[in-house]
């Protein structure tokens, strides 16, 4: 009798480690290859390949992480992935050309760039209808952001180096400001009191104070043994707990680390080739970069800054998401 | 009492919409008869000719026209284009002389000279119109006049050809045969090929005249299996502006070689089919707006007028002495979908751009400057004419 209890204690403990081994997974999106990759969060290994068609780019995950969200460029739509089954559920018109998106739970919204047409479209996530198109944001729209109070939406312009603010209830651009030459993405950085913005071609971050709605200052990059020209910041991760922003140095094949409260530059990490999307783990013991040029992702160990080991995924990897439970 | 006051708060209220508006108006000059766009009756087979496809750089300076509007928000600034066709030089010079020119503030010109001291007298009196060059290669623009209101943006015939040098250094394919063809432009690019080769190190395997001909007694001038006899080469460089004869000479050779220079490997300002930096979206809104792939002069004029653009958001200024001189200062950076940021040589006035070799009509093989080739202030300037290598009458 004891014997056969102790076999169920095991067996109960080897299902319930197995539930939690599986819980944690990995998302990558590849953008030339068409597909989502799904890795292992603890052993790396893959886990699924989902084919999800016509150059795949930003992800989210939804507020309790059941459901991914992917959005699919060519085919002007975003994919629901469950994250449990890893299986494709559903579809949402996105208008033309998609890129980057963001979510506002608190209501319900999607904003998604639309890169061709210069346009943000605001989707209701309830009904997965498009409510509307806003025109002329700028030129090359990439980089979306909900401030934390759902009210604005901050858009990164490429082509015309700002960032335009839109009013969401009432649908319209309120603001605009002048940043660095070729801004990609942004971040709300401290509750929402700072927006950064990766200045692509000029190496540097901008700090805009939300308040105010006004640049304040300007992080500059320079590593040395590598030419300014070279550092190319794209995509952030924020580890908020430990005031770390981490942003990605594109073809520098670098990650810097910077503090969040005092702006400083800390370290510089080296990745893999043209370093682009990035996200860090809940727990934040670990930042994983997606590497545009050789196809791989690297794994940086956040408590000695050193990328420990990377991982070939597919073409051209665009964002990685860690799924957190 | 009262009417004063309101007519008074109408004249500052007026006062204020004029300064609303400020406008800053470019021309673009071409030429009726230009031997590049249209002088292709010559052939009778000319539907095989890369040129009956070119068509005028104008559009892509409309396509700046068009993405600068999105800037007014912030500049106030209205960017205008008048596209300014004039029949022979001759109208040239008369147009450039004229009044109607003071208008303008920048002018961008789609030329092919034969020569162009007089065009350099003009440009030195009118000082204050910023000049962009957007379609003409010529070294001795950058290298004898560096005139101080003339920029260029499409790379000099030298940077081409250190672009091609790199590659074949870079290859190990750096014993070449030169076929050059019977144009003043094919000679230029031919001998601008020559002081490349030395720069980097191609060894000349020779220079052979060609002609685009089909006739049988003078074979040794238009049939390939004569002009490339021998098997001292690796690879073939063909100057050939018309274009015709330059097809033929791929896989034609009588040693296996790589061809590059008109035909083979070609060195672009741009090109459709590059796929990175941002460059699909260049190319899908000019090709949305105007139903044909972009070329590198659409590209040289598209950046010139992005080139103010910027430097009209980053001064807030459209004065053109202003203008004229941010545009060569160190901190000015444009964006140019090619990668990296982009400025001007402050002594030739040429664009620094990165040079696409495309092969096949539908791939960029390589990007140049070849990261080993290394400079030690930019990269940048291992192509092209750099300070030591000008001779102006005036800086």
């Amino acid at each position: 009798m004891q014997k056969l209890l102790i076999f169920f204690i095991l067996i109960f403990n080897f299902f319930i480690l197995s539930i939690f081994i599986h819980a944690n997974n990995i998302f990558i999106s590849n953008e030339n290859s068409d597909t989502v990759v799904v890795l292992d969060a603890a052993t790396k290994e893959l886990v699924k390949t989902i084919d999800t068609g016509g150059r795949p780019r930003d992800l989210k995950f939804n507020k309790n992480f059941s459901k991914l969200y992917v959005v699919i460029s060519e085919e002007n739509h975003i994919l629901e992935i469950d994250t449990e089954k890893l299986e494709i559920i559903d579809k949402i018109e996105t208008g033309d050309d998609p890129e980057i998106f963001d979510i506002d739970f608190n209501n319900n919204l999607i904003a998604v760039s639309n890169e061709d047409d210069n346009e943000l479209t605001l989707i209701d996530l309830n009904k997965k209808e498009i409510i509307q198109s806003i025109k002329d944001v700028g030129v090359e729209p990439e980089g979306v952001n909900f401030t934390p109070d759902g009210n604005l939406v901050y858009v990164t312009s490429e082509g015309t180096s700002s960032v335009l603010i839109i009013d969401v209830p009432k649908r319209e651009i309120v603001n605009e400001i002048l940043v660095e030459n070729r801004p990609r993405r942004g971040l709300f950085v401290n509750n929402g009191k700072e927006y950064w913005v990766s200045n692509e071609l000029s190496g540097t971050v901008s700090v805009i104070d939300t308040k105010m709605q006004e640049l304040i200052k300007t992080i500059k990059f320079s590593i040395k043994g590598i030419r300014n020209q070279q550092i190319t910041p794209v995509d952030f991760a924020y580890a908020k707990n430990k005031n770390l922003v981490f942003v990605t140095l594109g073809s520098a094949n670098h990650v810097a680390v910077v503090d969040a409260l005092t702006h400083k530059i800390i370290e510089y990490i080296l990745v893999g080739k043209r370093v682009w999307g990035a996200d860090v783990d809940l727990a934040e013991e670990e930042l994983i970069v997606t590497n545009g040029n050789s196809d791989d992702i690297s794994v940086v160990d956040l408590n000695r800054l050193l990328a420990i080991k990377s991982i070939p995924v597919g073409k051209t990897p665009h964002s990685v998401r860690i799924k957190n439970k | 009492m009262k009417i004063f006051i309101i007519s008074f708060f109408l004249f500052i209220f007026h006062l204020s919409l004029v300064a609303e508006n400020k406008y800053f108006r470019i021309g673009f000059i071409d030429l009726e008869n230009d031997i590049r766009y249209v002088d292709w009756g010559r052939h009778p087979v000319d539907i095989r000719s890369n040129h009956s496809k070119e068509n005028r750089g104008v559009d892509g300076a409309k396509l700046g026209i068009i993405d600068s509007k999105k800037l007014e928000r912030i500049t106030k600034t209205k960017i205008t284009l008048d596209h300014l066709r004039v029949k022979n030089e001759n109208d040239l010079y008369d147009l450039l002389n004229s009044d109607r020119i003071k208008n303008y503030k920048s002018i961008l010109l789609d030329l092919n000279l034969e020569e162009f001291t007089k065009l350099n007298s003009i440009l030195r009196k009118s000082k204050s119109i910023i000049f962009f060059n957007i379609s003409d290669p010529n070294n001795l623009l950058r290298s004898q006049i560096c005139l101080e209101n003339l920029y260029h943006t499409y790379p000099s015939n030298m940077m081409k050809t250190d672009s091609i040098a790199q590659f074949l250094v870079e290859k190990k394919w750096n014993k070449t045969l030169l076929l050059t063809g019977g144009l003043k432009y094919d000679k230029e690019f031919s001998k601008s090929f020559k002081v490349s080769s030395e720069k980097f190190g191609v060894k000349i395997a020779g220079e052979k005249y060609f002609v685009n001909s089909n006739d049988p007694r003078a074979r040794e001038k238009n049939d390939l299996s004569f002009l490339t006899k021998g098997k001292n080469y690796k690879s073939i460089f063909i100057s050939d502006l018309d274009g015709e004869f330059a097809l033929g000479v791929p896989n034609s050779s009588v040693s296996p070689a790589s061809v590059s220079g008109s035909a083979g490997l070609r060195p672009l300002a741009w090109h459709w089919s590059y796929m990175r930096h941002g460059a699909p979206q260049v190319n899908g809104r000019f090709e949305r707006e105007f139903g044909r792939r972009m070329t590198e002069r659409d590209w040289s004029a598209w950046i010139a007028i992005k080139s103010l653009t910027e430097s009209i958001l980053r001064t807030k200024e459209i004065e053109t002495s202003i203008l004229k001189k941010f545009l060569k200062d160190s901190t000015f950076k444009v964006d140019g979908s090619k990668g990296i940021s982009l400025n001007y040589r402050d002594t030739t006035k040429q664009l620094r751009q990165p040079i696409f070799l495309v092969s096949s009509d539908n791939w960029v093989t390589s990007v140049t400057p070849i990261e080993s080739f290394q400079n030690r202030e930019n990269n940048l300037d291992t192509i092209g004419i750099i300070k030591k290598e000008i001779n102006c009458e005036s800086k």
